[in-house]
């Protein structure tokens, strides 16, 4: 009984960085080359708050650091900056995971939703403070709107894919600890 | 973990060129070897997006046909110019710049942020790729390199924010900096005298500052939709497909002033110097 559930907990973390890698190449693909009004929303993020805030058992802390860092590197992003500000977005929501999932899934989305506002605030304020360059104002407030919508059919996506659904109240793991 | 990522930042905004130089070593390693998955998507996205385009085929055609026509003539045009224009450089004595050789790379990735315009081409150090030389397609400027790996460079588009080239508006003769600002039409500034600058004007890279090779085409003048003067760009930043990446030396420099004013021997002769001037002269004004 103990082997299939934490196989499948090792399969999930595989499953995600892979599936981040893909979207990431999705995105460097040199499809369009002209500068759009309309830009696409960040899924790897949302993604990383969705499965941290559904299953934190399937992501642990060091992947989704790594996963942002490299990020940073690929995007031409100061390196660190967003990856901290992930890495303390993801544990505070993975503090809460318990709470969220007796919650209905606005709240759910909501709360979600707060917190990437509450990092893109933040990372702009760092940047300001450090004087770097900051992307222009409009096509990030932009982005930061579609990122959050996207997150129910982000949600429904991976449920209906990967099984990653809200754990029951009383589900518990291999080893018999709440999940 | 939060603190170590945030000394990353840290040491990046204080030493910014090393950490820019890892990163790039860093795409170096990696994006090569995901070519083999790259470029079949790539390939068939465009698939797709030209499949599209067949059903309004024989319109195109018929379209192409007539501009066909214009172009023919045109070339005939085109053809006695670069005669009268040979016969009259040749009278003239005039030098050109015979070190204005390409390198040909193709485009890997793109910056893969909406915020950044920019693109990996797969030739880097390896083929003699320098940082600041210019890219072109087959018509227009694209960008500089701006980063350097052993395989790859980034090209950094006229389109990103954090571009800034210095133009020469063609009639007038004006210069200006040609500053991107994430809008496919980058903006002009720092024009000394904006009635003379018409839209529709031809507008060429300038040499100042040394930074470029002068005289690439870089598009047209065109009047902003909020009354800024801006470039449309004559390269196709559709399809960037294949760059032409620029070998641009180094432009010799002249320091003293020469042997022209001040008494001199008579025994020294700086005479050898001089018929270097006017033509390098001459090169810089375009």
């Amino acid at each position: 009984m103990a082997e299939p559930t934490s196989a499948r907990r090792w399969v999930g973390r595989v499953i995600f960085p892979l599936l981040v890698a893909a979207i990431a190449l999705v995105q460097l693909l040199p499809i369009r080359t002209t500068p759009t009004i309309f830009p696409m929303p960040d899924v790897i993020l949302c993604l990383t708050c969705l499965w941290v805030a559904r299953r934190p058992d399937l992501v642990p802390v060091w992947i989704v650091a790594g996963i942002f860092l490299l990020s940073d590197i690929f995007f031409q992003r100061p390196p660190g900056l967003m990856a901290g500000l992930v890495v303390i977005l993801t544990e505070v929501l993975r503090r809460r995971a318990s709470a969220l999932r007796s919650m209905s899934f606005v709240a759910e989305w909501t709360i979600v939703g707060v917190g990437i506002v509450a990092l893109t605030i933040a990372n702009r304020s760092v940047l300001i403070i450090a004087l770097a360059d900051r992307a222009p104002l409009g096509p990030v407030m932009l982005q930061l709107m579609l990122t959050v919508m996207i997150y129910p059919a982000l949600a429904f996506a991976n449920m209906i894919a990967f099984g990653i659904n809200r754990p029951g109240l009383g589900e518990v793991d291999a080893f018999g600890r709440p999940l | 973990m939060v603190l170590i990522l945030f000394a990353v930042f840290v040491v990046w905004r204080i030493d910014s060129p090393r950490v820019e130089r890892f990163r790039a070593e860093v795409i170096d390693r990696v994006v090569p070897s995901f070519d083999w998955a790259m470029a079949p998507l790539t390939g068939t996205v465009h698939l797709f997006t030209e499949f599209q385009s067949y059903r309004r085929l024989v319109e195109q055609n018929r379209d192409l046909r007539r501009e066909l026509q214009q172009m023919k003539a045109w070339k005939e045009a085109a053809l006695q110019l670069e005669q009268e224009n040979a016969k009259l450089r040749d009278l003239n004595n005039v030098r050109l710049d015979p070190a204005l050789t390409y390198i040909t790379g193709v485009v890997l990735t793109d910056s893969g942020s909406p915020f950044r315009q920019s693109v990996l081409i797969n030739v880097g150090s390896r083929d003699g790729i320098m940082d600041g030389w210019p890219a072109m397609d087959g018509i227009g400027l694209i960008g500089r390199i701006s980063g350097l790996g052993n395989e790859t460079a980034r090209v950094l588009l006229l389109t990103d924010t954090s571009s800034r080239i210095p133009i020469l508006i063609q009639p007038s003769g004006q210069h200006a900096m040609l500053t991107g600002d994430n809008t496919n039409s980058p903006l002009i500034e720092f024009l000394e005298n904006p009635d003379l600058v018409r839209p529709g004007d031809r507008v060429v890279s300038s040499s100042d500052g040394g930074v470029f090779p002068a005289d690439l085409l870089v598009g047209q003048v065109v009047l902003g939709s909020d009354g800024r003067l801006r470039v449309r760009l004559s390269a196709d930043y559709e399809r960037l497909e294949f760059l032409r990446v620029l070998r641009s030396q180094p432009r010799e420099s002249i320091l003293d002033p020469g042997a022209l004013i001040a008494p001199r021997d008579t025994s020294q002769s700086t005479d050898a110097a001089q018929p270097e001037e006017p033509a390098s002269a001459e090169g810089t004004n375009g």
